[in-house]
């Protein structure tokens, strides 16, 4: 049994962190910028504290900036100790996660473009309704804003020693209190995965369950997911006829929120705050999800009964299997070798720095060093502003993120080069007997034919009905293939592989074909 | 800050939302509930396996639309229901009768990935009853996805998916609460433009003739 609960924690674990890492990442420094070069006033400013438009404004930029639940702690708390409203800082802390420019394009093209938008506009009313009540009802004055961290931010003023100052927030701000934060979310997220057995969850989501919204709402909330994959969950969901109300649960909470972020907020501003705040997300989200889940059902798609589309938030194995602990090594070497080991290798290097900063700040103030002196200026510089370089910084997170969409979403004729090793795999898988091979590799192809539709999208703005029905045909097959496998049936399956290698080459010239 | 009060009214709006759910709920998804006398889950069993046999199956059902016999008796398909696990999380898997194999005593799912156990299944045989209007709207919106698993190309394809959409407005343009016989005698008015598109679809599908199974 203790097997059982360490194998799945491992794999589950390893899954979260790999997944997450990089958005750690991009919130360290998005925090390190706001700290360093726009500082607080600029901040506030950035965020209209001073404006009635704080709530959107924190909503746009929230749907901008590439972080996920656990990398947006950094960003909230900065924004938390550089003082801007509540209320705001509640509106980008739960924006942030849901929508960035690669979820969004992912959600455009694989759900209906209006329904994407409706769910935009819903969360931005859950949001800004959220943060408005939080604004009304709690004074800014009754709380400590400063209480997470005692250094004063200041801003640097140019040279070398900026960018230095930058990264020094940075890699400092991976072993502050934002670790504790992350740590527990990863933490929650991964003993609510393992509590649940296996495919536990693929009768929930169904059309016909009335509460499907509820249960989906109160599962996700401790469950991290990445923007990207509740938005392909979402895709899927509706492809497959499952509740709509659900996947709005999933976005909301799922990709929104998590049990570290949710215990910063409380240790920010009260239990009690932060037991209201729970309660009426719960309430908003549920409620809109409801209101959704029969208008926005897609016609003519028949449920079919049973989904794997949340079997990641559940514990990977079964009870009673042998040789888990070993499993679960394997998986998670699978894992790395299929997302790279980029951003942990990232985070841990800074992390490392971080913890190097800290050690030579025991005995020098690195912070006032960093910030405090003006280099002299040679006659061929221009000297700017710290808040210019904070923003041209932050516009350039922005163009990052937008360049990274274009990477991970390649051409049809580059990612198809791949993609016929891959799906090549999981014939063979099918027609050796390969089952455990056969489940590997259909989510790997799954995956591939979303990307391909999305790289479409993203460079021809949109996807013709054809290539759409060509795509979900290929993934239709493997669908068949894994349920049938998975089910015992097993009679059909070298016919079933014949017919997947044919539907994916006819996909394949589809995409090829301009 | 009067916290009860907002709690209070967070909990009405959820109270009044999961109502609403629930009515939903029962106004959606018994497509099916016209046709069979019990309640049986929204399946499609009855989809055809290729798009020569849909077309087959649609000229099935509009000569016996425009002929002068009984209005078509619904269609019966025998399925097996697999369900996987018990209470909420449990779920089922649905196989024609014709296509499911029955497993041992002993090897059912042994060596099988995922989470499919011996000890939580259940296996049910069961009757899908479907009206012959459900099944025409369902076989004619279905047209596009069966032909995209077909060797058409793209401009193939598109006429495929027009006549669809032209079948689908002779289907809708008769109000769903009307009696068969008005539905009978819509579709008779729109019959010669009918066999038009069959007969288009028939001519698409003709160089598939021994290709598709």
């Amino acid at each position: 049994m203790i097997e059982y609960y360490l194998s799945g924690s491992l794999l589950r674990g390893s899954q979260v962190f790999i997944d997450a890492s990089v958005w750690i990442a991009f919130g360290c420094f998005i925090a390190a910028i706001l700290r360093t070069m726009l500082g607080k006033e600029k901040t506030q400013s950035l965020f209209g504290n001073e404006s009635r438009y704080g709530l959107l404004i924190g909503w746009g930029i929230g749907m901008l900036l590439p972080v996920c639940s656990l990398g947006v702690i950094p960003v909230v708390r900065e924004l938390h100790r550089a003082g801007v409203k509540q209320g705001t800082i509640i509106a980008f802390g739960l924006t942030a996660p849901l929508f960035n420019p690669l979820s969004v394009l992912y959600g455009l093209s694989l759900s209906d473009p209006l329904t994407v938008i409706i769910f935009s506009a819903a969360a931005m009313i859950i949001v800004t309704g959220l943060g408005g009540i939080w604004g009304k009802f709690v004074r800014e004055g009754e709380l400590d804003s400063n209480k997470s961290d005692g250094k004063k931010p200041s801003v640097a003023t140019s040279g070398v020693r900026r960018s230095m100052a930058v990264f020094h927030a940075a890699s400092t701000e991976m072993v502050s209190w934002s670790l504790l934060f992350i740590v527990i979310g990863v933490l929650a997220s991964v003993a609510t995965s393992v509590v649940f057995q296996h495919g536990a969850l693929q009768g929930e989501t169904e059309p016909d369950k009335i509460f499907a919204p509820v249960f989906m709402a109160c599962y996700v909330t401790p469950v991290y997911s990445t923007p990207l994959l509740a938005m392909s969950q979402i895709g899927g969901m509706f492809q497959h006829g499952n509740s709509v109300g659900a996947a709005f649960s999933l976005l909301i909470l799922g990709a929104g929120v998590n049990i570290g972020l949710l215990c910063w907020f409380g240790s920010a501003f009260g239990i009690r705050r932060v037991t209201l705040f729970l309660v009426l997300l719960l309430t908003m989200t549920i409620g809109i999800a409801y209101a959704l889940d029969k208008p926005l059902y897609p016609e003519g798609v028949k449920p079919s009964g049973h989904t794997h589309a949340f079997d990641v938030y559940t514990h990977p194995y079964q009870k009673g299997e042998t040789g888990l602990m070993d499993r679960a090594i394997t998986g998670t070497s699978e894992y790395v070798e299929q997302r790279g080991l980029y951003g942990v290798q990232f985070l841990g290097i800074l992390a490392l720095v971080g913890i190097v900063f800290r050690l030579i700040e025991t005995r020098w103030d690195l912070q006032n060093w960093f910030l405090s002196q003006v280099q002299a200026p040679s006659k061929w510089d221009i000297a700017l502003p710290s808040w210019v370089i904070g923003l041209v910084a932050g516009i350039g997170l922005v163009v990052v993120s937008v360049f990274g969409t274009y990477l991970y979403y390649p051409e049809p004729e580059s990612l198809l080069d791949d993609f016929t090793g891959i799906n090549t795999n999981c014939v063979v898988a099918a027609r050796t007997g390969d089952w455990e091979g056969v489940e590997k590799w259909v989510l790997f192809c799954d995956d591939l034919s979303r990307r391909l539709e999305v790289g479409v999208f993203l460079r021809e703005g949109s996807v013709s009905d054809f290539k759409r029905a060509k795509a979900k045909s290929y993934r239709d097959k493997l669908d068949e293939l894994r349920d049938d496998i998975a089910a015992g049936q097993t009679s059909r399956t070298t016919e079933q592989s014949m017919e997947l290698l044919q539907s994916y080459l006819q996909m394949s010239k589809a995409f090829r074909e301009e | 800050m009067k916290l009860s009060k907002i709690i209070t009214i967070a909990s009405s709006i959820l109270l009044f939302a999961v109502l609403v759910g629930c009515d939903s709920k029962s106004d959606g998804g018994d497509s099916n509930s016209e046709s069979a006398s019990h309640s049986q889950p929204n399946l499609s069993l009855h989809k055809p396996k290729g798009f020569l046999p849909a077309i087959d199956r649609l000229a099935e059902i509009h000569g016996s639309l425009v002929g002068s016999g009984e209005f078509p008796a619904p269609t019966k398909i025998d399925y097996v229901e697999v369900v996987h696990g018990e209470g909420p999380s449990g779920h089922s898997h649905y196989y024609l009768a014709s296509e499911y194999e029955s497993g041992g005593e002993d090897d059912h799912h042994d060596g099988y990935p995922g989470e499919h156990h011996e000890e939580d299944e259940k296996v049910k045989h069961q009757v899908f009853e479907i009206a012959v209007r459900e099944e025409l709207k369902d076989v004619v919106s279905w047209l596009p996805e069966i032909a995209a698993k077909s060797d058409l190309g793209e401009s193939e394809w598109s006429k495929v998916s027009e006549a669809s959409k032209s079948l689908t407005k002779v289907i809708e343009s008769v109000a769903k609460d009307a009696t068969d016989n008005s539905f009978r005698d819509a579709w008779k008015k729109n019959a010669e433009d009918i066999d038009d598109q069959l007969e288009k679809l028939r001519a698409i599908a003709s160089p598939l003739s021994g290709v598709e199974k």
